[in-house]
Formats: C-alpha cells, structure tokens, sequence
C-alpha cells in the first residue's frame, strides 16, 4: 500500500515540478501588461517592467517577482520531497525521509496563494485605464494562460496534499504495527501457532515418545488382561468345584469330565500361571483354538435355540473357554480404549511439559524468520520450520512455501 | 450383541478408534518428513546484474558540458543575429554577432551599440549591454560545473570498482546529486529566458523597435540552443530519478524475497 502511494507521490511531484519550471518560465517570457502609447501598443514582461522605472509598473513587477520567489520555493520543496520519497524506498531512516517527504505539503498553499495574487493583479489591471492585460486576441489575455497552468498545479497540489495525508495515516499504523509486533516479540510463544513442535528434531522426538508409551502400555496391559483373565478362570473353576462338591453331598451322580477340570483346575491354582511365561503362551493357545471352536459351536447354539441347554450342559469346556475368552476379548477390546485415555492423559502432560518449556524458553533471534503476508503484506516473525502460519494483522491462514 | 453384565460394544468403533489414530499420528509424521524434505530453503534469488548507472550519467553530463562550452565559446552559433535596413541608405545589414562581441566593441556597429545602450534596449526589449556581458559568464561557469559534476560522478565509479559501494547507496547519492544538477539547470534556463523572452516582446513591440532599427530581426540562437539542450538534460535527470526510484524497489523486493518468505493459501489458491 505504502509503496503505491509512495510510487503516486512521486508520479505527482514529478508533474508539480514540470507545471511550477513552465509556469515560472512563462511568467518570464510573456508579455503581461500592455500600455497604449501615442495608439501603439507596447507589451511588457517582467523584465521589461523592471526597467521602465515607471511608478505604476512598479507594484506590478515587485508582485510578479514575489510570484516567482514563490515559484523557487515550491520548486525547493518538491525537489527535497522528491529526494525523500526516493530514499523512503529504502525503507530505513523512517522519520527523515518522511520529514523530508513532507516538505511539499505546503506547496498547496503556496498554489493558492499565487492563484490569489495574481486574481489579484489581473483585477487591479483591469481596473487601471492606462494600463490592460496584455493579449493575443482580443477576449485571450497571455495571463490566463498562466493562470490554467495555476489551475493545473492546484489540482495536482491538492491531490498530492491528499496522498501525502494518507501516507501520514499509513505510516502511523505502520509504526503502530511494529509496535505492536515488538510487544509481542517479547512474549511470543508457539501457542499462538497451529503447530505444536518447535521443530522437527523435536516432533520427530515426540513421535517416537508416544510411540514407544503405546507399546510400553500395550504390552503391560496385555499382561495384566492374562493375568485378570486366568484370575476369573481360576475363580470359575474354584464355583464348579464347589457346586460339584454339594451335588456329591447330595448324592448326584459324577460325571467324568468334571471330575478332571476340577483336578486340573485346583492344580493350576497351586501353581500361579502368571509367573510362569511358558504356561501363559500354552494358556493363550488354548484360548485361541478354543475361541475358533467357540465361533463355530456359537453359529450352531444360534441355529437351534432348543438344543443350547443340552450342549451347554454336556460340554462344560468349552462352556469354561467361551466365557472366559469372552472375558478375555471384551476386556482386550476394552482395555485399549482406556489405555488410549492413559496414552492421551500422558500426551497431554508430555504437550504441557513441552509447552512450558517453550513459554519458558524465548524463542531466540535467530530462530526467527520474517514473514510477508500475501494479503495485506504485514511483516510478522516465526520460528525457523514453522510451515502453518496464521497472520496476526487480517488472520490469514497459510502454509509457508 | 448383549453378554451378562457387560455394555454393550460397538465392534466398528473399536476397529476405528484405535489404528485409524494411530495412522493419522503415522501419516502426519509421514506428511511432515515430505514437506522437510521437499521445502529446503530456497536458493537465493540472484539480482540481476546490471551496469552502474552512474558511470553513464557521468559521461553524459561531461559531453553536455564540454558541447555547452564549445557552443558557447566558438564561432559555431552566433549569440546574436540582427538583420535591419538602414535609416539613411537603401541598404541592409546582416550582422551576427559572436560571444565577446561586447567586450570587442570594434566589432559592433554604431546602430547596433545604440540600440542595446541600457536607456534604450532596456525599454523596448527587457535587454541591456549588460546582461550580454554577465549571462554568457555565467553560462560558461555553469557549464564548467557540470563537467566537474559529471567528473565527481567518474571519479565516483572508478573509486566504487575498488571499494565496491553497496548499489543502492549509489543510487541514493545519484538521485541527491541529480536533483541538484536539476536546481542548476532551473536557474540557467530562467536566466536564458530573459533572451526568449526578449525575443518575444521584439516580435510584439515591432512597431516601436522600428523606430530606431528599420524592419529590424533579431533572434539570440545560442540562448535557445542552449535551453534545448538543459530541457534535455532536466528531461534525462527526471527519468533519472524515476528509475533510480524503480530500481531501488526493486532491489528492497528482492532482498525482501530473500528475507521474508511469503506464504500460499492452504487450499493451494491465488494469493489474496
């Protein structure tokens, strides 16, 4: 923005300085006041009028070379503010070049102050019956064509005036910007980013991290699920044992089968699985050969509903297996869950860790990159590898290229 | 599917949660090692190397300099022409009169040497013998400043192979350096326009002039030569400027290029 009206300004002084060089040219050479003389007409310029020595041309050459001291002036001012708004593209040394910038705000009015004094003049003239406006023909006077070239100038003047005003504006929010950038530099943190790692030795880190805790909590609940799941193995066997001990006292019948889990069972129990790994591989074996056979017997139980009592009743194996594996599966499928809650409770921890660390540690100069918006070219720091970037100024979202 | 005292589990989003996590975490590190890998830092975007300005300006305004002198004090162009036809004999007189033409008064004639007298000339024309003694002095010393500028300026570039000035610096110390060669060439033309302007009123107040010189043409050629060649130059200054200007830009958008890196939309779209 700043460098299109900077770019307009130095358009428009250029014009302003070409108008006030032919102006100031024009008042030199053209005839401006004409005396009547015995019926011939003689014309005077402003050299002319300074020789004549005549106490009535006297008033008009002393305003006429205030007109072009004023002309000096205007052309100084501009060429100085032309020389600023070149140095103003370097983009340093803010408060001269726009000091030096702003030596062409008056030439407004300047314009309109000659504009003024010469009505002024023309008028008096006018007025005057010796004297007359000197002319090419008779309605065009020679004055008025340094008057449009006035009229020019004011237009330019003034629309310079009005670009000047607005790079005050610009320039103050620019600074106001920086300020504020400044500020922000002191206490800028990662947070305000969508990024979370500082870098990408540190997130590649932090991958790692989590990866290594879910195989870590992956492996000890897996652990924990076997040794939960013989526990309630054991706990099942200890109730069948119990309910074939009261059949006993009632006087039932016992059947073969249930006389061997039982004794199997209570032997197991004396010997704690889950110190010994080789029993635990055996004990998993089994549950898987008996979760294929429970896949297949379940389609069958579902097929016929009446004969589920009779298979239950005659196979209190697979009965023992089925629940169990079930246990063991819907535990498995459950225990994931809250380990991802732990694995996320400790990731959290790890971020705040992390985060701390950051807010703590601020961020160095040299880890700083500065960055352009594409939308409103507002300048704004970043850490080196930050690649999702937001900016501050209109809050455009972007990746950096 | 219900199982004594267990909730009921949806065997889907257990499928899902769990590995579909596991692989965006996978595919972020996955996206993010991509990206290091194909965002390596940019290469430098090389300035184009362009001949030092200034060296050209320096010769211009030597050869302008050394031109003005030479128009100014050889016999090429005459400081004046009269041509009129004399009061007393049916004869005219061509007379082009030369630079020193005041200060040898054998060469001007007695008319002629009237006419221009500051009680006479000074009325009619706005010109005395004066002015024709101090504005081709003057001119001659401006011309010799011009040279000594566009010398600076060589001396400038033949220093700079040496110490090698940053090229921005150059342009700045140009544009100063040219704007004051402007601020000259304004004063020169406005005391050559006292002859424009002399020649003007001589064509508007013929009748008056024909009083003393009969039929009288008079016309200043170096004068307007002169101011021809100085609207050439300011010409050349401002356009100097102009692209001293531009240059610097783009000399800054450059470096800001190397130093700011801008950044695209997400979607991959325009840049606003």
């Amino acid at each position: 923005m700043i460098t299109n009206t900077s770019d307009r300004i130095k358009n428009l002084l250029i014009v302003l300085l070409f108008f006030t060089i032919t102006t100031l040219m024009l008042i030199n050479i053209l005839p401006f006041i004409s005396i009547s003389q015995n019926e011939i007409e003689i014309f005077y310029n402003y050299y002319l009028l300074q020789n004549t020595g005549n106490i009535d041309t006297i008033y008009y050459s002393n305003n006429l070379q205030t007109l072009i001291n004023i002309f000096w002036v205007m052309i100084l001012l501009s060429i100085i503010s032309l020389n600023g708004i070149v140095i103003s593209s370097l983009k340093k040394f803010y408060k001269v070049t726009y000091f030096l910038i702003y030596f062409s705000y008056p030439v407004l009015f300047f314009n309109i102050y000659v504009i003024y004094k010469l009505i002024v003049i023309c008028i008096k003239v006018i007025e005057d019956k010796t004297l007359s406006l000197s002319y090419i023909f008779e309605p065009f006077r020679y004055c008025y064509i340094i008057l449009l070239f006035l009229v020019i100038m004011f237009f330019v003047s003034l629309s310079l005036f009005l670009l000047l005003t607005r790079l005050l504006f610009e320039y103050r929010k620019n600074i106001k910007e920086k300020e504020s950038i400044d500020k922000k530099n002191l206490t800028y943190n990662t947070k305000d980013l969508p990024i979370k790692t500082k870098n990408f030795t540190e997130s590649n880190n932090k991958t790692i991290l989590k990866t290594e805790l879910l195989e870590n909590n992956i492996n000890q609940e897996n652990k924990k699920s076997d040794i939960e799941a013989w526990v309630k193995k054991q706990t099942f066997i200890k109730i069948k044992n119990q309910k074939l001990k009261s059949n006993l006292k009632d006087g039932k019948p016992i059947e073969k089968d249930d006389k061997n889990i039982g004794k199997n069972e209570i032997s197991n129990i004396e010997k704690p699985s889950y110190i010994l790994k080789e029993q635990k591989d055996v004990k998993i074996k089994e549950e898987l050969k008996s979760q294929n056979l429970i896949e297949k017997k379940s389609k069958d139980i579902f097929k016929d509903k009446k004969t589920d009592n009779i298979k239950d009743s005659s196979n209190h194996d697979d009965k023992i297996s089925f629940d169990n594996v079930l246990d063991n599966v819907i535990k498995k499928r459950k225990e994931p869950m809250e380990n991802q809650e732990i694995i996320d409770s400790e990731d959290k921890i790890n971020e705040n860790k992390i985060k701390k660390s950051e807010e703590i540690e601020q961020i160095n100069i040299k880890d700083q990159i500065k960055i352009k918006c594409p939308k409103c070219n507002f300048i704004f720091p970043i850490i080196k590898g930050e690649k999702k970037v937001k900016c501050p100024n209109c809050e455009k979202e972007g990746v950096v290229e | 599917m219900l199982i004594d005292g267990e909730e009921q589990i949806d065997d889907k989003s257990f499928f899902r949660k769990i590995p579909v996590e596991q692989l965006k975490q996978e595919a972020l590190d996955n996206s993010f090692k991509k990206a290091e890998n194909k965002n390596k830092p940019k290469k430098e975007i090389k300035l184009p190397k362009k001949k030092k300005p200034i060296l050209k300006i320096g010769f211009i305004l030597i050869i302008f300099g050394l031109l003005l002198i030479v128009i100014l004090k050889t016999n090429i162009f005459p400081w004046m022409y009269i041509s009129y036809d004399s009061n007393f004999e049916d004869v005219s007189y061509d007379n082009s009169y030369f630079s020193n033409f005041i200060s040898n008064k054998e060469d001007i004639n007695q008319t002629v040497e009237k006419f221009f007298s500051s009680e006479n000339s000074s009325k009619l024309i706005g010109l005395s013998d004066q002015d024709f003694f101090d504005i081709p002095k003057i001119s001659f010393f401006i011309s010799i400043a011009i040279i000594i500028l566009g010398s600076i300026f060589s001396i400038l570039v033949i220093i700079d192979k040496k110490l090698n000035f940053p090229l921005i610096n150059l342009y700045i110390f140009q544009t100063i350096f040219v704007s004051f060669l402007i601020l000259i060439f304004i004063y020169f033309i406005s005391i050559l326009t006292k002859f424009l302007g002399g020649n003007i009123s001589i064509i508007l107040n013929s009748k008056l002039i024909n009083k003393s010189l009969n039929n009288a043409n008079i016309i200043f050629p170096i004068p307007i030569i002169v101011i021809v060649i100085l609207s050439i130059l300011m010409k050349l200054c401002f356009t100097v400027i102009k692209s001293n200007f531009k240059e610097i830009n783009i000399i800054r958008n450059a470096e800001n290029e190397n130093l700011f890196l801008s950044f695209r939309n997400k979607k991959g779209g325009t840049k606003n």
